[in-house]
């Protein structure tokens, strides 16, 4: 399972390391958000501040959102997944595969945004450790769930995905955001009741996403 | 009629004869609570609709567990789903109503950002987006696995919009009944008449999830009928041209 996990994060992550596809199309997209977010409170750098949070983990999850449903549309083409499944390459490893090269992909992402938030929003980053590892156990919460039910809308019309997504994901980024709060507050001890309700639900995506996958590919 | 068609019948009647029981005794016979006065006339309804939302969605994973089960794979399971999942939706709308109406009064506005409240409708919005995925057009057995993933995947909220009362002190009171030491904190004729309530509603969505099975059953034997009478059409016409 795990061989099969780091052959198919590999392949991913070449195969968008050709394309370009996030340096392209999915970090401009998320600095228009950024911009248009910026229009949106009259471009008031004392509420950007405040609100810098809730900002960073919206403005992530459009970027997952749209990593997600690339690494499902890539297996599409040329029937490339019926292929895996048709060859019994292990479910399993695939679905940790893809998860694991999401989540790689959204960390680049995230470096370059909040670096971005900070210079453009006044909103200096502390405690590092804290929202660095947030981010990263949000990210794997994000990409789990994200990969199950890009699996199940796929071929399906892109408002699905969202619409189902955000619903389920939301309790992961209600805590990210909170934990992202107190990190940029540097009061990282009141952030430890949301750290853990996030470490939970990142858990329980997981173990779902390995139980499930297996009946996504056959949907 | 059917005997099953009569049970049935029998079921709707009871469910609304029940329900204009408990308007009655919530409307006239119980008196004002202590500290909400007549605002409490509004919780008869309130929590049993509440209640039928998560045992809507309870049984929607379970026929969604039992669909993904090859050995148990049935498209019953799938329709029984689908019409609890309907009947969730409809009594988590009214719930989101009737706690906002008495919301007005009793917090001074129609909505808040409560986590409850907000779960709520998280909640709300969810099977909506279960039921859009099952309204797009692709194979029985597809659409079964699919939306039953997709059910699993929902459930997780179900226990989140429950036990936030307690994991972040809301505005919204921690419940009076479905509370984790089962002891009900209400008395006399207003727990007779939250009773009702609860027994009214929950024989209400029985009646729909069946009414709503049925009529899906038999659109889908309907379409199991088309497909068949196309294709002996088309042989029929290969027949001839042979």
């Amino acid at each position: 399972m795990l061989r099969t996990a780091v052959v198919m994060a590999k392949k991913d992550l070449r195969l968008e390391w050709r394309a370009r596809v996030l340096l392209n199309q999915v970090l401009p997209f998320v600095f228009v958000v950024i911009v248009l977010f910026a229009f949106g409170f009259d471009a008031k750098v004392e509420i950007l501040t405040q609100v810098t949070p809730g900002l960073f983990w919206v403005t992530t999850f459009f970027g997952l959102e749209l990593a997600v449903s690339r690494a499902i549309a890539i297996e599409g083409e040329n029937q490339a997944q019926v292929g895996l499944v048709m060859m019994g390459v292990n479910p399993r490893g695939m679905f940790l595969g893809k998860v694991f090269a999401i989540v790689v992909e959204v960390l680049v992402l995230e470096v370059v945004l909040s670096a971005g938030i900070a210079v453009l929003f006044n909103s200096p980053l502390h405690e590092v450790a804290l929202l660095a590892g947030s981010a990263f156990i949000a990210d794997i919460g994000v990409a789990t769930v994200g990969i199950v039910l890009a699996g199940v809308t796929e071929g399906l019309g892109g408002s699905l995905l969202p619409l189902l997504l955000f619903p389920v994901v939301s309790p992961v980024l209600l805590s990210a955001t909170k934990v992202w709060q107190y990190g940029l507050e540097e009061s990282p001890a009141k952030a430890l009741p949301w750290s853990e309700l996030l470490v939970g639900f990142s858990l329980i995506y997981l173990v779902l996403g390995i139980l499930v996958y297996g009946v996504v590919l056959e949907g | 009629m059917s005997r099953n068609a009569k049970l049935k019948r029998g079921v709707g009647i009871t469910a609304l004869v029940m329900i204009a029981i408990t308007f009655w005794l919530g409307l006239y016979v119980t008196p004002p609570a202590e500290v909400m006065g007549n605002l409490v006339r509004m919780l008869y309804i309130h929590p049993p609709m509440a209640w039928i939302a998560y045992l809507a969605y309870g049984i929607t994973t379970a026929a969604s567990l039992l669909y993904l089960w090859k050995r148990t794979r049935r498209r019953e399971w799938d329709l029984i789903a689908a019409a609890s999942a309907e009947a969730g939706v409809f009594f988590t709308g009214l719930t989101i109503l009737t706690g906002s109406i008495w919301g007005r009064p009793a917090w001074g506005v129609w909505w808040t950002w409560d986590a409850l409240l907000t779960s709520t409708a998280v909640l709300f919005l969810l099977y909506l987006g279960y039921l859009a995925l099952r309204q797009v057009p692709m194979s029985e057995t597809k659409r079964g696995v699919r939306s039953a993933i997709a059910a699993l995947v929902a459930f997780i909220d179900v226990p989140i919009v429950h036990e936030s009362v307690y994991w972040w002190k809301t505005l919204h009171q921690t419940p009076s009944v479905l509370n984790p030491s089962m002891n009900v904190e209400v008395h006399g004729s207003m727990a007779w008449a939250l009773l009702l309530g609860f027994v009214a509603f929950t024989m209400a969505y029985v009646w729909m999830v069946w009414t709503r099975y049925e009529t899906s059953k038999r659109q889908a034997e309907l379409a199991d009928l088309e497909v068949e009478q196309a294709i002996r059409e088309r042989l029929a016409v290969e027949e001839v041209r042979l």
